[in-house]
């Protein structure tokens, strides 16, 4: 497998992971915690995307040319 | 149920128990306490993300003399990395020098197993929380333990 692909995977898994164990750590009925579980996992692999996309821009303009 | 108005809370054995048996095996405490489903998933899901970090890293992760650092994360998984550094940790230090037989996802299994372990560090705290307790007696139809410090 792809080594990049192999690593998104690890990413989306451990981000899943978390979602599911902190939402669990709270209280709420299933459907809530279902939603908020998602909402996190989104949050937090959006955040992560956007943050890569921005470093992945700085690099590009700053070093590309080095 | 409704909580009882005058249920407060008291250290005692109970609780103490409960909340070691939560961090010894993650989903323990939760288990103890009634909630069987979120037990399941919680005590499924810190346990893959530990012993696939574990198998990543050729079962090199936890090692106390090696990744000192580390270890005090990972060992919020309780018996896993308890277990894991005595198999698979300490033993197998390599001599000091250039290690050339380092498993290339080295990296990422300590990732997983400390995550693990501080995910798990998390469901002790929650279990700790005499909230969670109470909580656990207001559930319908699940098995009922009493909270610290009701008669």
């Amino acid at each position: 497998m792809n080594s990049l692909v192999e690593t998104l995977l690890y990413f989306v898994f451990i981000s899943a992971v978390v979602a599911v164990v902190c939402t669990l750590a709270r209280g709420g009925d299933w459907k809530w915690l279902a939603r908020e579980a998602l909402h996190f996992l989104t949050l937090m692999v959006v955040g992560i995307i956007a943050f890569s996309g921005l470093v992945y821009v700085l690099e590009w303009i700053f070093i590309r040319k080095l | 149920m409704k909580t009882p108005p005058d249920a407060r809370f008291t250290l005692n054995f109970d609780y103490l128990s409960t909340v070691l048996a939560g961090w010894l095996i993650p989903g323990a405490g939760h288990w103890i306490l009634g909630q069987r489903a979120r037990a399941a998933i919680l005590f499924a899901a810190v346990n893959a993300t530990f012993w696939i970090g574990q198998y990543l890293g050729d079962f090199r992760p936890v090692n106390r003399a090696i990744h000192p650092i580390f270890f005090w994360g990972q060992v919020g998984n309780g018996l896993g990395t308890l277990v894991s550094n005595y198999l698979w940790g300490e033993k197998r230090t390599p001599p000091p020098g250039v290690d050339r037989t380092l498993p290339p996802l080295l990296n990422t299994g300590i990732l997983f197993t400390s995550i693990a372990g501080l995910l798990n560090l998390l469901l002790v705290l929650h279990l700790a929380d005499p909230k969670t307790w109470l909580e656990s007696m207001r559930r319908p139809g699940e098995e009922r333990r009493k909270a610290p410090g009701e008669p």
